[in-house]
Order: structure tokens, then C-alpha cells, then sequence
């Protein structure tokens, strides 16, 4: 079989000759992008094969330059791993820590539902004849005997008298999850996890504490079946193999960040008994293997919406012995526990001022505070703020274009860890836009200016119009040592268009269905990892927010999203106020909604 | 002649206010109305050409047929009044269950370039709907649009309950699950690739 070195990792794996080189990446945990699903088409999966033998680069030319692709660049989806490779993959898994765990909003108050116990029992006697789960409950401290799984009690006698009776009972609740080895100096740790449709991120905490250890994210690697909800979907409509093949992608990932955030906390898995999940009802579905097929489809039907508690191992996923898994209760198909959780970690459905709350995401979630009601709706922004679909994106990583603009008249960007630039994510993809509208070379239509017409318009930044591939583009980065220029293009912006057109219009529609204009708005928060890092000078230059909100009552709160579910992980009351926050919440449908159309259209204009 | 071109300029490139102003002054100078439609559908055959050549892409569509349908509010009274009015009607939704319909739009705002009589249902729209709106209006044809693979049989559907219905209505199909094969398969009048596609089988459609 042959062997693959990956750089700069290091990592070596061994595949089945034939296998497909992006599949051969994601198998060993190389993020390689591919927001087409691996058909050729995005050319987002270049790698560098340094030694090995591949053959020659065909299909989606514009992808690669003759010069690159002799100097050893390949789309990973077009190869086809025939002998022992070395390829270079850059530093595509080092993802910014986006996870703030300094999160405002609502401090946790653990209550102390998950626990492991150290006890030392007595062992039984003619004198002592109490029964095993009796000798645990009075351990315990306990009037009656906790709540236990058969599974559970069928091993309690072998497990007891291994442990020489001296044990760790796990507690959840009034219900034991396990008996474990004594180990007085043992923690119960719990893992909050925001899956999005994009990205997926984790943190773990000290249950009892509420300390927060260690985060970590991953791409979802569902991604390669599709880089939205719709188009997943339908992949898992193929049937029940299809299906389960995306709950196994995502299970797999939440154990890579199960795993690599204990090894950082100098924790074991085993000692996590408790991982809370918020997500988009999509992503909850997947995850759980319900069958989103009505989700979909009109009227737009989820399985479930509540608030689900089960055994993590009924999904597949490996933690401690017993452990349960949790997931964020949902408003609708299209709005989902992330936006419940949003909700719920900065107290905004209590509060009685004008407030919005805009998770831009692949699916742009949008929850209105007026008048004492909350509302809630969804528009499809699509993955171009998290890279995809614009021809130089990518994900907010090393080496990603963050920040784009003017200062003394000269042009400058910054990247994520200062290293060279490889792409541009969303952040440096509202700022650049908002240059060049600042600058002239944008007309209020999306229309780009070509040389000729910049000169008069801007003669400073002028030079950087260029011809590309597919027409008028605007350099953002010169090529540098085997990377390719960086530009921002003609059709990048009408991308750019599209998305923060449908969020725009989702906020305009979502004011005037309960009779607010902008100007009423006393906070927009702006959640997620787009939100939290984005200028939001650049939000309104751009009108990713309608026309008329107060700049300074523009927030970003972070990953409003792992907020809340980190809530939900430590406190049973805020589960129940999660529930309740999902019942009370008015979902206000836009599809299908004349008046979203034209301001669809309106927004997708840029403020002149 | 200067102004028209300029009115034709104006809508390709979506500049609503000018496209406005120019139509104006058209009508001021009692221009003819049906040469002053002409140089609105010739900018939208240019839209639908450059669509279809992936030179433009979805946002400038859009903003074009909002230009064109500003100028077309100013039109249309000097329209009625010479007595000139679209020669065919299309009946236009997204199928039942399906509510993605920016394709649909795309598709209505073309026909309308082109002077089709546009009613459009919107969304998720029963086959009896489609049915009895191409009736009431003595529609030429029924275009149906689905995203999704799973709301694709409502197209059969309402192609079935057409054909039982009587009327000689025709059927288009489209949407991006869609092929010319299952518009074979479920006995549809036509299959549009794209938007401008669509306009181009509407118009040999109804002239056949």
C-alpha cells in the first residue's frame, strides 16, 4: 500500500493504492478545504506533492498555472494515490482560536448535576446484609436508591468487589452512570460543543468548577457532502448509508476534539460524563441520525425540537463510562439551538430594550428582542463568509487575509498570525469591500472598475485592478514564494453580494414584520466567528446591516453559540430556561415572503 | 438613437435612478412605446445571453430586472394607452413543498424582459393552483421550478393534473436537480437549463 508523508506535520499514512488523495487527507485529519464536496470544481484543495509521482494536472485549468502545476501543485480531488507520496498541505489545521472563554454575558453557576464521587464502603457483612445499590445510595448520603441502568446494575456486583468497594460513583442527577475505579482526586469534566455547518468547535470544562480547561475546533468534515444545510440534505436523503455516514463524520470529529482537548488538560476522555451540543436543527439531525428529509421541504418539518438527553454512546461517541449527551433544544427547522443558545448566553430574551442578535454563519440566523416578545428567522447567507465560494477564501487560519485596508493613503493587509498569505477569509473579505467602495472602484450595483476607469476614480490604488482569469479582480497579495497571487474578483463580489443581501434583507424583514426601523435598535450583536472578528465599520460601509443602525450600537459578542450550550452544560436550570426560550420565540418564515424578495434585491445593492 | 441606447445602457448595469430618468424623458418626448420597450428587452436578451455565458452572475440579474421593472412601472400606462400589450401569458411558482424560488425569480424577471405577461403563484404551489391560475388567466404555459430532489415528483404531478385537466397548457420545468431527461420522462412541453435558456424555449415554445 502506498505510504503518504504529510507536510509540515509529519504525519505518515498508509493507503489502499487508488484512494483518492482529498479522502486520503481527511481520513488522516489534514484539513484540506474542499467546499465543492471533492468534484473539481472549487480548486480550494491545493497541495504541493514533493516527491512522489502523480500524473500531470487535468481538468478545472484555471484552477492551477502551467508554472504551479509543474512546480508540483495538484487539486487533492483529481489525484489518485497510485505509489508513496510527500505533500505538502501548508497549515491548513492551525484554525485562529475563534472560542473566546472569556464570554460576557451571563456568568455560569454550575449546579453541580454531574459529579464523580469517591467513596470508601464498608464492605458487607452477616451484620451488614444491605444490598449493593443500597450500600451506594447510603454512600451517598442517599433516602432511596439513585436511578440506574440495568446495563449498569447487571455489572454492579463484579464492579463493587473488583474495586474492593472502593469506588467513584458517577452521578447525573439522582441517576448513577457508572462505578469507577476510587480515585479520590478524580474530576467529572464536560465537553460544550457548537457544531456549525462549517466549523465545529469545543470546549471542555471542570464540571465542578466550571472552569474552562482546553478549547479546539475542527472543519466539520460533513463539508465535503456539500457546504450548506440544503445540499447536505439532500446527500442524506440518499438513504439510511448516507445518513449514517454523515452522524459518523460528525462523531468523529467531536472525538478528535474530545481527545485533543483533554490531552491539553492533562485529562483523560474517560473522566468526561457530560457533552452539551448546539447547532442548527441540520446539524442536531445529523448528529442524532434523525432523518432531516422535512426539514427541507415545505412545510418544513423537524423531528424534534426539544431539548434531547441521551447516552452519548447511542450516537457512537466514546467518553466516560455512561456518559450523556445533551442536545440544545431548536426553534425551527431553520432556526436552530445555536440561536436558542445565542439567546440564552446574553440574557437577551429577558431584556426589554430593541435588540438584535445576528449569527452570520453559513446560514445567517437572525433573533429580534421587541416589546417584550423575541422573534426569530433565518436566510440563507451561504458559506462565503467562512471562505467558501469566493475563489481566493478560506477559513479564518493561519495565513489568512483579516484585515484589508487604507492607512496613509497606502494599502495594507494584515493575516492571522502574521504569516504569509494564503487566502482571505471573512473578515478580510468585508474589509476589502468596503475599501473599494470607500475608494470608488465599487459602484453601488457591485460593479468593479476596470484599470482605465479606476485611474480617474482612485489613481492611488489603481494598479491593483487587474485582469484575472475570469476578468476584473483587484490584488490583494503578490505571489510569493509558490503561492499564487491573491485577488479579490469581479464574481467574488457578486458571491459577496448574494450572502450579505440575504442578511441584510432577513433583518430588514424581521424589523418590519414587528413594526421597528433601525433606528429603534438600541444593540445588534453580531455572534459567531465572522461576527466576532469583523469591523463593524465595515458591517455597515458594506450593508451586511441595513442602512440606519447606530454604529455604536454595534456589538460582536463571540461565539454566542458554544456561550450558551456551555450553559447548558453546567447548569440544569439553564436548560430549562433554554426550553423555554425555544417555546416562547415567535419563528417568523421568510421563504417564499414577497416582501424578503425585494429586499433580497434591494440589499444585495451596496450603500452609496 | 442616443437616449434609448443609454436607457439600454441603464438597465444592464442596473442603474435603477437613470434607467428611471431616461424612460421618463423617453415618454416626455412622446417617443414610441413599443420601440421604448424594445430597448428594455434588448437589454435583458444582453443580460440573458452574458448570464448564460457565466460572463454575470446572479446579483447583476437581479439587479438588472429591478431596474428594468422600475422602468416598466413607468411604461406600462403608455403601454396600455397604444394598446400594446404582451402577446403571451406564463403561469410561474415553485412546486409544492418547495420554497427556494430565487431561481424562480430569475426565470419571471426574464420572461417579463421579454415581454411575456408574467403571474407569478410564488412558492410551494399545488398542482390543482397552477392548474386553475393558468385557466382563470388563459395562460400559454405553466413554468414550475424545485431545488430540491425531493419535491422534483410535484412537477409530475402537476404536469399529470394538467394534462387531466384538459387545458392546453404547456409545461416548462427547471431548477437545479432538474434535467432535460426527466422532463422527457414526465411528459413536460420543455426544460429550461437556466434562466435565459428558459426565455429562449418559452418564446420557441409558444411561437411552434
Amino acid at each position: 500500500m502506498p505510504l503518504i508523508t504529510f507536510q509540515p506535520s509529519g504525519k505518515k499514512t498508509n493507503v489502499p493504492a487508488g484512494t483518492n488523495l482529498l479522502d486520503a487527507c481527511h481520513r488522516a485529519g489534514m484539513g484540506v478545504p474542499a467546499s465543492c464536496g471533492g468534484k473539481g470544481l472549487c480548486g480550494k484543495c491545493r497541495v504541493r506533492i514533493v516527491s512522489g509521482k502523480v500524473p500531470p494536472h487535468v481538468g478545472y485549468e484555471q484552477a492551477l498555472s502551467p508554472s504551479e502545476a509543474a512546480a508540483g501543485w495538484r487539486l487533492a480531488c483529481l489525484v489518485s494515490v497510485e505509489s508513496d507520496l510527500v505533500v505538502d498541505v501548508g497549515e491548513t489545521s492551525a484554525i485562529r482560536s475563534v472560542i473566546l472563554t472569556d464570554f460576557g454575558g451571563v456568568r455560569p453557576e454550575p449546579d453541580h448535576e454531574v459529579k464523580s464521587v469517591p467513596l470508601e464502603l464498608p464492605k458487607p457483612s452477616l451484620a451488614d446484609q444491605t444490598c449493593d445499590i443500597g450500600r451506594i445510595m447510603r454512600g451517598l448520603g442517599l433516602e432511596e436508591y439513585p436511578r440506574c441502568a440495568l446495563a449498569l446494575m447487571q455489572q454492579l456486583a463484579r464492579k463493587l468487589r473488583e474495586h474492593d468497594f472502593r469506588i467513584n460513583a458517577v452521578l447525573f442527577g439522582n441517576e448513577l452512570l457508572a462505578v469507577e475505579k476510587f480515585r479520590p482526586e478524580s474530576r467529572a469534566l464536560g465537553l460544550a460543543v457548537d457544531i456549525g455547518t462549517t466549523t465545529v468547535a469545543g470546549l471542555l470544562f471542570d464540571l465542578q468548577s466550571g472552569q474552562a480547561l482546553a478549547v479546539a475546533s475542527r472543519t466539520n468534515p460533513q463539508a465535503v457532502h456539500g457546504d450548506d444545510v440544503v445540499t447536505r440534505i439532500d446527500y442524506a436523503n440518499r438513504g439510511d448509508e448516507a445518513r449514517k455516514k454523515l452522524q459518523g463524520l460528525i462523531v468523529g470529529a467531536l472525538g478528535e476534539i474530545l481527545a485533543e482537548t483533554c490531552a491539553s488538560a492533562s485529562a483523560e476522555t474517560g473522566e468526561v460524563f457530560f457533552i452539551a451540543v448546539g447547532g442548527n436543527t441540520t446539524m442536531h439531525h445529523l448528529l442524532l441520525g434523525l432523518e432531516p428529509v422535512n426539514i427541507a421541504a415545505s412545510p418544513y418539518i423537524p423531528v424534534a425540537k426539544r431539548g434531547w438527553l441521551t447516552r452519548a454512546s447511542h450516537v457512537g461517541l466514546r467518553a466516560g463510562e455512561g456518559a450523556r449527551l445533551y442536545t440544545v433544544p431548536n426553534i425551527s427547522a431553520y432556526v436552530g439551538g445555536d440561536i436558542v443558545a445565542g439567546l440564552l448566553a446574553y440574557d437577551l430574551h429577558n431584556c426589554d430594550e430593541t435588540v438584535l442578535l445576528v449569527d452570520v454563519g453559513t446560514n445567517g440566523e437572525i433573533a429580534l428582542r421587541a416589546d417584550g416578545a423575541t422573534y426569530a428567522c433565518s436566510t440563507a447567507a451561504g458559506p462565503a463568509f467562512e471562505g467558501a465560494r469566493i475563489s481566493c477564501g478560506m477559513r479564518a487560519a493561519t495565513g489568512a487575509i483579516s484585515v484589508v485596508g487604507k492607512r496613509d493613503g497606502k494599502f495594507f493587509i494584515e493575516t492571522i498570525d502574521d504569516a504569509p498569505a494564503r487566502g482571505l477569509c471573512g473578515t478580510g473579505l468585508l474589509d476589502a469591500v468596503a475599501l473599494l467602495l470607500d475608494c470608488g472602484l465599487l459602484d453601488e450595483t457591485g460593479y468593479l472598475l476596470d484599470r482605465d476607469e479606476a485611474k480617474d476614480a482612485c489613481p492611488e490604488l489603481a494598479e491593483r485592478i487587474i485582469e484575472d482569469k475570469t476578468g476584473t479582480a483587484f490584488l490583494l497579495a503578490e505571489k510569493s514564494n509558490g503561492h499564487p497571487h491573491l485577488a479579490l474578483t469581479q464574481k467574488d463580489i457578486r458571491e459577496f453580494q448574494l450572502a450579505k443581501g440575504a442578511v441584510a434583507a432577513g433583518v430588514r424583514v424581521l424589523l418590519e414584520t414587528v413594526g421597528k426601523n433601525t433606528s429603534d435598535l438600541t444593540r445588534v450583536c453580531l455572534a459567531g466567528g465572522f461576527g466576532s472578528y469583523l469591523k463593524p465599520a465595515s458591517a455597515l460601509r458594506t450593508g451586511l446591516l441595513p442602512q440606519g443602525i447606530k454604529p455604536g450600537a454595534v456589538e460582536a459578542v463571540g461565539n454566542s453559540a458554544l456561550a450558551g450550550t456551555r450553559l447548558c452544560l453546567l447548569s440544569g436550570r439553564m436548560r430549562d430556561e433554554a426550553e423555554r426560550i425555544a417555546r416562547e420565540v415567535k419563528y417568523i418564515e421568510l421563504s417564499g415572503q414577497l416582501s424578503f424578495q425585494e429586499a433580497f434585491t434591494d440589499e444585495m445593492e451596496f450603500p452609496v | 438613437m442616443e437616449l434609448l441606447n443609454n436607457l439600454t445602457e441603464a438597465v444592464k448595469k442596473g442603474k435603477r435612478k437613470d434607467a428611471e430618468a431616461l424612460v421618463k424623458q423617453a415618454v416626455e418626448q412622446k417617443l414610441e412605446a413599443g420601440t421604448i420597450l424594445d430597448s428594455l428587452i434588448a437589454a435583458m436578451d444582453d443580460i440573458g445571453r452574458r448570464f448564460k455565458a457565466n460572463e454575470i452572475f446572479v446579483p447583476e440579474v437581479l439587479i438588472a430586472a429591478r431596474a428594468m421593472k422600475t422602468a416598466m412601472e413607468i411604461l406600462e400606462p403608455v403601454l396600455v394607452d397604444a394598446g400594446i400589450k404582451p402577446e403571451y401569458k406564463v403561469v410561474i411558482g415553485t412546486v409544492r413543498g418547495d420554497l427556494h424560488d430565487i431561481g424562480k425569480n430569475l426565470v419571471a424577471m426574464m420572461l417579463k424582459g421579454a415581454n411575456f405577461e408574467v403571474i407569478d403563484l410564488g412558492t410551494d404551489v399545488t398542482p390543482e393552483k397552477f392548474v386553475e391560475a393558468a385557466r382563470d388567466n388563459g395562460a400559454n404555459i405553466i413554468c414550475m421550478s424545485a431545488l430540491l430532489t425531493t419535491t422534483m415528483p410535484a412537477m409530475k404531478e402537476t404536469v399529470d393534473c394538467v394534462k387531466s385537466s384538459g387545458l392546453k397548457t404547456l409545461t416548462m420545468i427547471g431548477g437545479a436537480p432538474v434535467t432535460q431527461e426527466y422532463a422527457d420522462e414526465i411528459g413536460a412541453s420543455g426544460y429550461g437549463a437556466d434562466a435565459a435558456t428558459a426565455v429562449e424555449v418559452a418564446r420557441s415554445l409558444v411561437s411552434a
